[in-house]
């Protein structure tokens, strides 16, 4: 079981309140506000465990708690090493535990998200709402002005592909002649109902590379309900998860969605103290790979045809701080002859995407997100590319709000045409 | 002392939402990096200098503390609130709004972070000097107010040598110019020398006009490992005395060796007294000569090794002890405190003598820095906040150390100002006569004492 | 002065220090007509302190001295009161040459000062324009510099301390001995330069360097003014000279008066560079590759160029003397200003010449025409003026009694400042007896006292 809020008292005790996180937080770069800095949630967080203020009962506490990323950059920079991540995590698990979540919240992560064919249904309507005319009323009727943040959020919306990932999956999975390795595919939220013909690149990349790909039925990794402090619900699906890929024999557990990959790394720490899911847990954690990570282990083929483009690459806090994932995205962008590889000023920064933050705080979001727009700016890139559908999102959408003639993409989009431009003889289609 | 027609009218000066009052917000602006808590009684962000000007004439009129605060990272309390009324935040006021190659000048808001600053005059072959640890979240502003220090004062100077002007607003509310990008000529008295390290009580920077210097071409890097601290201590005397001023003398005593060597195992060695960080740099010319003078000179002051670093990433490494100090000691305990008492330089080794017995008799843990070609201490005592009897003896160890340094013809501050965490050491420093004469100084610019009301310079018992 | 003041000043001094004797009495004034009642001559801050507590009760005004190499630039003429002449009080206190400080009495000369210091190979890098006689208590307070002031900056960079008698009487310690002090305001540097205005200053904590390993001069002849011009941006911007020195055709003539003849007649640069052997040779080799012409000077012939530079004013200003006006202008703007105001100054027909700190921004303009007679060239000087300013710049006129430019200068700073100097004054000086006559700040206050 994970510690509760006030078990953390030794660790919170740690801040000197020097202020080294304000080189690094992005709430405070995009505000000036103290309460804005992992400096100043810590302190709210203390107080609150030293009795002046009850963290259960306060809203401006609870706004400044949930207005984090959890992107972690202050951990790595802290030099008394202060785990303000975990701390804010476990601030929203006992805010949660005594009020709940807001009705609307709580029925997108239980009412939704944990149920996959609910998830899919409410996809399906968002692409009939996007192709049927009712988009453009909504946005030209001023309609959404109405909903707040989420009314802006609407535009973060990438255009919805007709089937799920799962639904191709009969025409994607195709086991090699001779396979060298056998990996568990976990197909995330996102990247299932959002973001298919990603998927579908990594799965044509894994078994170009002769990797027989299974992909086991699963539920959400958890990783939005532990950000909402809905830890039963965190449990139950890890436990859920646990139970569907222990029935596969496999090397690997690979995702190409870098939270996901970090929420089912987490699953062992989570579990570490569950008496029947404890060694499932480790075992299960100890096989989890972010996709670029796994190519990097086994190796890849690098015949391959050119991309003829400038690309850099975004770390995602989950891949860059969550598995300490740094080179091997890079390793397999530079290995693709024809890519002119550049590096972003700032490239591990939080892009404001943070899950579900930029619908909650679109506004701070983007501000965020404004300045990772000006540090590609500066790259003169063609491709943004990155490893993770929650930054894909918000950087398409900054790319796109920005004005910025480049394209968003995923790391296996690029080597998937790599690969298929090989039979292509000359004048390498983009992608 | 705030009431609700000052909140009416700060409202009207920066907009609702830029006027906090809720004891959620407030409970955040009640500290800085040091030990020293207060509580405003509103908390204000201003965008530039006419909204500053328009609510220090309200606080001056009806007397009401003002403090101003930029990054809140002031190790003795310059950000805190100690007697209420007005935090005025100045992180939004965060342009470069000049850098001129040629004439070597750049104008900044007080919010820009130094580190903002030497990352956007680098790409023009030019350096801003001042390299206060903090450099990466201190604000030029609080630069200013601190007279701030760094690695590269004993060669280079302090922020007083490189900031040649200012926009200010007095606490009557009127902006005047100070100083400002020419080298002065005209017979005046130089207000900016004054108002340089004058811990906001003077006024309130809202422009600030920095000098640049041309980067250093080449350096060349040295550690040096000793036995003892007084090894190491003479030799950074016999370094100087030689004529040679290198641009970064640190020294690291044993405690620190062994939190970076546990936390990180580079292999550092673990019984050295005391190692010592060098660095030379100008031309490339005559660097090496330099080095191999720094060298021989440490091995014949008893360093049992010298490295010298052939590249960039030997450099790099040679640099990660000095780099991760005070994290490696910061794991150590809940909290640590930072001193920078200052000496002479050839007292350097009776003073970390000193603060050795200190520890042992206050049975605290001390790891000790020092910039040790300026006599610059940093005595980092380990404790914990919530055990008051610990608290009670880290006051006497500080009380010891600033006796020790004043006896020994030093300082109670080299860099981090008196604020309100050396306030009742003051009096050590200086007579009734000098500490009244300070505060005429003081109510020349600010009749009211209302600009950091209470620091600096104690109000109480020494009437002007 | 009344005869009972004169009889305490004896009193608190003995009767040798405390002179009435006209000579000497001129020889304190920058006039031959106002001159101080009494010169006297503490032998310690303690009776300085004494002096200045009877001058506050009797409101007597009082003016510091040295060796009086500067006053006047400084001073205006004034009638009657005390002038304090500090060379009696010329000890060194401390040499810490192992923290390379020195801890003097103000009334030592520069000269015997750098003499004790050179044995451990250590010295003060101040230049006043009388390297010899200057008191070290006079360079601070006129803020001396010279040539060197691009390389390590004025007086103000030097001192780490004062000790200084306040005209309340009161003797107060700034700063203190190390280098890096922030325990109390920097009332250090904020008396550099401040013209005996504020207080007297009685000892000084100096901060002392190196003597570099190397010192090399180099000497660049140029035809036109032109060349010069740009050869001195390379030479700045390429390069970190010590000291950067511009002279027109007219200020070499002088020169050569002075004491130190070059080749050719045309406008010429002076560059010095200081320190490890190796740092100073690679810099003069870079020069002499960009321009062959140019001339190394080392050991008596440097020292023979510097001390001609330094005596070009005087020698200029001769007998009948000159007005001295000098500008200050942003780097990049040097060129334009130095060319404009050479046209200017041919136009005029009067004789001048031109010596600028090139590395400074800082032009000294010299005109050949009597202080007592500015109103034959104030049209021409005020056409420079304007000139500086439309350049971003100021000019100023040295040794003439109408402080109007300066004050405009000070005033635009903002109405609020001559009021805060004027609170500033009152903090240190309630009675407002020092130095009324002091051009800092002659133009915020009253200065009309004068007391027999």
């Amino acid at each position: 079981m994970v510690k509760t809020f006030r078990q953390y008292e030794e660790d919170i005790v740690r801040c000197n309140r020097c202020g080294f996180c304000e080189e690094v937080c992005p709430t405070y770069k995009a505000t000036g506000e103290e309460f804005s800095l992992a400096r100043g949630r810590n302190r709210l967080m203390r107080q609150s465990m030293e009795g002046h203020f009850d963290l259960t009962k306060e809203p401006e506490i609870n706004h400044h708690i949930y207005s984090c990323l959890l992107c972690g950059a202050c951990v790595v920079t802290c030099p008394s090493s202060v785990i303000t991540d975990t701390l804010v995590k476990a601030a929203r698990a006992e805010i949660t535990r005594a009020n709940g979540n807001p009705f609307p919240i709580r029925m997108a992560l239980r009412g939704v998200l944990a149920r996959q064919r609910r998830l899919t249904l409410g996809a399906k309507a968002l692409r009939f709402y996007q192709r049927s005319g009712a988009r453009w009323l909504a946005r030209h009727t001023g309609f959404l002005g109405l909903l707040g943040s989420l009314g802006k959020a609407e535009g973060l919306l990438p255009d919805i592909p007709a089937r799920t990932l799962r639904e191709r999956l009969p025409e994607v999975l195709k086991k090699p002649l001779k396979p060298r390795h056998k990996v568990a595919y976990f197909a995330g939220c996102m990247m299932n109902n959002f973001f298919p013909q990603v998927a579908e690149s990594t799965l044509r990349v894994f078994q170009e590379n002769d990797i027989e790909v299974v992909v086991p039925v699963s539920n959400c990794c958890g990783i939005p309900h532990e950000a909402y402090g809905e830890t039963e619900m965190h449990v139950k699906l890890a436990k859920e998860n646990l139970d569907s890929f222990k029935r596969f024999n496999v090397e690997a557990v690979v995702t190409d969605c870098a939270s996901c990959a970090h929420g089912l790394h987490y699953y062992a720490e989570l579990l570490k103290d569950d008496p029947e899911y404890g060694p499932l847990a480790q075992e299960f954690a100890a096989k989890v790979k972010e996709a670029s990570q796994y190519l990097a282990e086994v190796g890849f083929k690098k015949e391959m045809g050119p991309v003829n483009a400038t690309v850099t690459y975004h770390d995602p806090c989950h891949a860059v701080r969550g598995l300490k994932i740094k080179n091997e995205p890079r390793q397999i962008l530079k290995s693709i002859p024809g890519v002119k590889f550049v590096e972003m000023n700032e490239s591990d920064w939080c892009c404001g995407g943070a899950g579900s933050y930029n619908v909650t705080h679109y506004d701070l979001s983007q501000r965020i997100l404004a300045r990772k727009m000006e540090n590609f700016k500066k790259t003169g890139a063609q491709y943004l590319a990155t490893s993770c559908p929650a930054c894909l999102m918000q950087l398409a959408h900054g790319l796109d709000v920005h004005h910025l003639p480049a394209r968003a993409i995923h790391v296996m989009q690029l080597l998937d045409q790599a690969y298929q431009n090989r039979s292509v003889k000359s004048g390498a289609r983009a992608v | 002392m705030v009431d609700q027609s000052t909140l009416n009218e700060l409202v009207r000066i920066v907009g609702r939402e830029n006027v906090l009052t809720s004891k959620v917000s407030l409970n955040t602006y009640m500290y800085d990096a040091s030990l020293v808590y207060g509580q405003p009684e509103v908390v204000v962000y201003v965008q530039n200098a006419q909204q500053i000007a328009a609510i220090m004439k309200l606080a001056s009129s009806k007397k009401i503390p003002v403090t101003p605060r930029g990054g809140g990272t002031c190790l003795s309390g310059g950000a805190v609130p100690q007697r209420g009324g007005i935090v005025i935040v100045m992180t939004r006021m965060n342009r470069i709004l000049e850098i001129d190659p040629e004439n070597r000048v750049a104008v900044v808001e007080p919010g820009v972070t130094n580190m903002e600053l030497q990352k956007a005059v680098a790409p023009y072959g030019l350096v801003y000097m001042p390299d206060p640890a903090s450099q990466k979240v201190s604000t030029m502003g609080g630069n200013l107010g601190e007279n701030s220090g760094g690695m590269r004062g004993i060669k280079y100077g302090l922020t007083r040598d490189h900031i040649i002007g200012m926009e200010l607003v007095l606490s009557n509310g009127e902006i005047v110019q100070i100083g400002g990008k020419l080298e002065p000529i005209a017979q005046e008295l130089n207000l900016n020398a004054l108002l340089i390290g004058s811990e906001g009580n003077l006024g309130i920077a809202t422009k600030i006009i920095c000098k640049l210097t041309p980067a250093p071409r080449a350096n060349r890097t040295m550690l040096a490992t000793y036995k003892t601290l007084e090894d190491a201590g003479t030799s950074v005397s016999a370094i100087i005395a030689r004529g040679i001023i290198p641009c970064t003398l640190e020294l690291m005593d044993n405690k620190i060796i062994n939190a970076v060597e546990d936390w990180l195992h580079i292999g550092l060695p673990v019984d050295a007294g005391a190692i010592l960080l060098i660095e030379v740099d100008g031309w490339d010319a005559g660097l090496d000569r330099q080095a191999q003078q720094i060298m021989e000179i440490c091995r014949e002051n008893g360093a049992t090794d010298v490295k010298l670093a052939k590249n960039a990433k030997e450099r790099d490494d040679l640099w990660t002890a000095r780099r991760m100090a005070i994290g490696a000691i910061g794991r150590l305990a809940p909290n640590y405190d930072m001193e920078d008492a200052t000496v002479p330089r050839t007292k350097l080794p009776e003073i970390l003598k000193e603060v050795n017995r200190l520890s042992q008799e206050y049975n605290l843990a001390i790891g000790m820095l020092a910039h040790a070609g300026d006599g610059n201490l940093h005595p980092l005592v380990l404790f914990d906040e919530r055990n008051k009897e610990q608290m009670e003896r880290v006051e006497k160890v500080r009380a010891a150390l600033f006796r020790k340094a004043l006896d020994l013809g030093g300082t109670l501050s080299g860099e981090h100002g008196i604020g309100l965490a050396k306030l009742e050491f003051v009096r050590w420093a200086f007579n009734p006569e000098e500490l009244r004469f300070l505060r005429r100084v003081r109510l020349a610019f600010d009749p009211s004492e209302i600009l950091n009301a209470g620091k600096t310079v104690p109000d109480t018992d020494t009437a002007a | 002065m009344r005869q009972e003041n004169i009889n305490k000043l004896e009193k608190i001094l003995g009767a040798g220090n405390c002179q009435i004797d006209p000579d000497i009495r001129r020889q304190h004034s920058c006039s031959k007509t106002a001159l101080p009642d009494a010169v006297v001559y503490p032998e310690s801050s303690q009776q300085v302190a004494e002096v200045l507590r009877l001058a506050g009760e009797e409101g007597i005004p009082v003016v510091p001295w040295g060796a009086g190499t500067m006053a006047c630039r400084g001073l205006l003429p004034l009638a009657g009161g005390l002038v304090i002449n500090l060379t009696r009080m010329n000890k060194i206190i401390e040499y810490d040459y192992e923290n390379m400080t020195a801890y003097v009495e103000a009334g030592i000369p520069l000269g015997e000062l750098q003499k004790t210091l050179r044995t451990h190979n250590l010295y003060w890098p101040v230049e006043p324009v009388e390297p010899d006689t200057c008191t070290v208590g006079g360079c601070i307070a006129a803020g001396a510099s010279g040539p060197s002031k691009l390389g390590y900056g004025d007086v103000k960079f030097h001192i780490l301390g004062l000790e200084v008698v306040l005209p309340t009487g009161e003797i107060i310690h700034t700063g203190g001995k190390t280098v890096k002090n922030v325990q109390d305001y920097d009332n250090t540097r904020f008396l550099a330069g401040s013209w005996g205005a504020l207080g007297i200053i009685t000892k000084a904590m100096l901060k002392l360097r190196p003597v570099p390993e190397k010192e090399t001069t180099v000497f660049l002849p140029f035809k036109q003014l032109k060349e010069a011009i740009a050869a001195a941006r390379i030479i700045r911007n390429d390069t970190l000279p010590v000291a950067l020195e511009l002279l027109d055709g007219a200020a070499m003539a002088v020169l050569a008066r002075a004491g130190w003849k070059a080749d050719g007649k045309g406008p010429g640069v002076l560059v010095a560079y200081n320190g490890f052997r190796e740092q100073v040779d690679t810099q003069v080799d870079y020069v002499k590759k960009q321009f062959p012409a140019a001339t190394i000077l080392e050991g008596e012939a440097a020292a023979a160029a510097w001390q001609a530079r330094r005596q070009l004013f005087p020698v200029f200003a001769g007998a009948s003397g000159a007005i001295l006006a000098s500008v200050a202008i942003p780097f990049t703007a040097m060129e334009e200003f130095l060319t404009r105001a050479r046209d200017e100054l041919k136009q005029s027909r009067k004789g001048a010449a031109l010596a600028a700190h090139f590395g400074n921004g800082h032009v000294h303009i010299f005109l050949d025409e009597a202080p007592g007679a500015y109103a034959g060239v104030q049209e021409t000087v005020n056409r420079l003026a304007t000139l500086a300013g439309d350049l971003g710049g100021l000019l100023v006129v040295d040794n003439i009694d109408d402080l109007t430019l300066t004050r405009r200068w000070v005033e635009a700073r903002g109405r609020a400042v001559m009021e805060l100097l004027s609170r500033l004054k009152a903090a240190f000086d309630p009675q407002r007896i020092m130095a009324p006559n002091s051009k800092v700040l002659a133009y915020v206050i009253d200065n009309s006292r004068a007391v027999s």
